[in-house]
């Protein structure tokens, strides 16, 4: 083999590489991309959240616990109807949403329930004038606030606040990072090859292989059910976590078809270019 | 031939070729190889953790439960055999143990305008449906304890009326069980000696939460402690 075959295929090699990597970080720049939009987003969880009807399906969860602990201590379940305002859930929940994104303590305000609840009972104390001992009723209101606080909670999220916080703190300079050497990648492949095609042939084969490696993730978490088998006591929970399961999945197949399309117009250049290339040869 | 800063190269026209989807598909399977060598290291708590957050189905919210219950008739009878200690036992095959959340009989007390579905476990469900059986004691004919649950605000507020000498029916679909009350008795939630689930002899426990008509959350639980009168014992093997 001569000397510049050898050079020629060393070449080849090298460009097939560095489009290798160029997939990889286009993938992993994907992920950062869905973490950041998704996972680490407060807005996408609040967005799920209404878009599951997460609030209303929360008052009924609670209003129902509550009848539970009104058969036990002397209250019909007619008190506690529509006593549950999802308008509470929806600011509780927001700012509790908010502490955890932001670092800050995460207790959850249930000062509007606790007053509401109170004044119920007084009212409905004095107007059956049904007998009370002031230590159980004391008893009563706090179960009943605790089972709030415990219904608005997300399970796992205080373990996670840390890994949330730090994700949400790297994750633009993650995705400025890997776009800058995506760019670096692209502008050597263009720069290294004298003839055009070739570059836009390297380029096929980073986006096709990033089209492919997320196919693959898309079919997998459609074939798994996504998050349909996740093991949660409130259904409220389950439909939100659902409902962003499958936003989640949606997003990995919109990007899979955006690369397709980026390696059919890659290859479509290049076949264009080599057309033009070979016509004057 | 074509010439392009004064460097002279050869091309063909054939577009594509096998490299156009091979590389890709071995791009592919790098970067799924690279992305997962990266996090096998936490890959395994990862597994571990979604194997208790996942199960192998999707969970049933459904609020409605299981009933296997079917009223033994006066004039029908049941299959027993003879038992180790001569007497007759209800064959053990002819008894479906039932699951949580199911309900398998019926308790009642006549004196105390006491009557409702009887389930197993205590549960949320069970209890707004009628009274549970604690999920570690005994079902009634098994020569245990059998510890019952129910709100006083609801289908045990008869339980105000209990007294000494009441009779307590439970029909299941293996057979009545009739017990007699010896005594009540108010007692703290948390006191575990009111009542003993290791018994060697049939004996209910029925609780509920102490006192009645009253608003408010209390600690105290009625205890109401029964003896068996009659019924046949499950065959135990």
């Amino acid at each position: 083999m001569s000397k510049k075959n050898v050079r020629k295929k060393v070449r080849g090699i090298v460009f097939c590489v560095l489009s290798f990597v160029l997939a990889l970080l286009l993938f992993l720049n994907t992920v950062c991309i869905l973490t950041a939009a998704f996972a680490v987003n407060e807005n996408a969880w609040i967005d799920q959240m209404n878009a599951s009807n997460y609030f209303s399906d929360k008052a009924d969860e609670i209003e129902n616990k509550l009848i539970i602990l009104g058969s036990a201590s002397g209250l019909k379940p007619e008190f506690f109807e529509n006593f549950i305002d999802p308008i509470w859930i929806t600011n509780d929940t927001q700012a509790y949403m908010d502490a955890y994104f932001h670092g800050n303590d995460d207790v959850i305000n249930h000062s509007t329930f606790k007053r509401n609840f109170q004044s119920q009972l007084d009212k409905y104390i004095t107007e059956n004038n049904v007998k009370v001992d002031e230590e159980n009723v004391e008893y009563l209101v706090d179960k009943a606030e605790n089972i709030y606080s415990a219904s608005l909670e997300i399970p796992l999220f205080n373990r996670l606040s840390g890994k949330i916080n730090f994700l949400s703190g790297i994750m633009p300079m993650v995705i400025a990072v890997l776009t800058m050497f995506s760019l670096v990648i692209v502008l050597v492949l263009l720069f290294g090859n004298k003839w055009r095609h070739r570059a836009f042939k390297y380029y096929y084969f980073a986006c096709a292989g990033t089209c492919l490696s997320l196919f693959t993730a898309a079919v997998f978490l459609t074939v798994s059910g996504g998050l349909k088998n996740i093991v949660l006591e409130s259904r409220a929970i389950y439909d939100m976590v659902v409902s962003f399961g499958t936003a989640v999945t949606t997003a990995v197949w919109v990007f899979a078809a955006f690369f397709f399309i980026m390696a059919f117009v890659m290859f479509v250049v290049y076949s264009r270019l080599i057309r033009k290339v070979v016509s004057t040869d | 031939m074509s010439e392009h800063n004064g460097y002279r190269h050869k091309h063909n026209m054939k577009l594509g070729g096998k490299s156009f989807l091979i590389l890709p598909i071995i791009f592919c399977f790098g970067i799924l190889l690279i992305v997962l060598g990266a996090v096998s290291a936490t890959l395994g708590s990862v597994w571990s953790a979604a194997g208790i957050v996942f199960s192998d189905y999707e969970k049933n919210y459904s609020t409605e439960y299981k009933n296997i219950f079917v009223p033994v008739n006066e004039n029908e009878t049941v299959d027993t055999v003879t038992g180790k200690d001569g007497k007759p036992a209800i064959k053990s095959e002819n008894v479906v143990y039932p699951g949580y959340g199911v309900q398998f009989g019926e308790i009642s007390i006549p004196d105390c305008e006491v009557k409702c579905p009887l389930f197993m476990g205590d549960g949320d469900i069970s209890l707004k449906n009628g009274a549970g059986v604690y999920y570690g004691s005994f079902i009634p004919g098994y020569g245990g304890t059998i510890l019952i649950a129910g709100h006083n605000n609801t289908f045990f507020n008869g339980l105000k009326n209990a007294k000494a000498g009441q009779e307590i029916t439970i029909r299941t679909s293996y057979g009545d069980y009739k017990y007699k009350i010896r005594e009540t008795a108010v007692r703290d939630s948390l006191d575990t000696t009111a009542y003993d689930l290791s018994a060697d002899y049939e004996n209910l426990v029925l609780y509920t939460c102490y006192p009645f008509d009253e608003v408010g959350l209390t600690n105290k639980r009625l205890f109401v402690y029964a003896d068996l009168t009659d019924g046949i014992p499950i065959e135990k093997n």
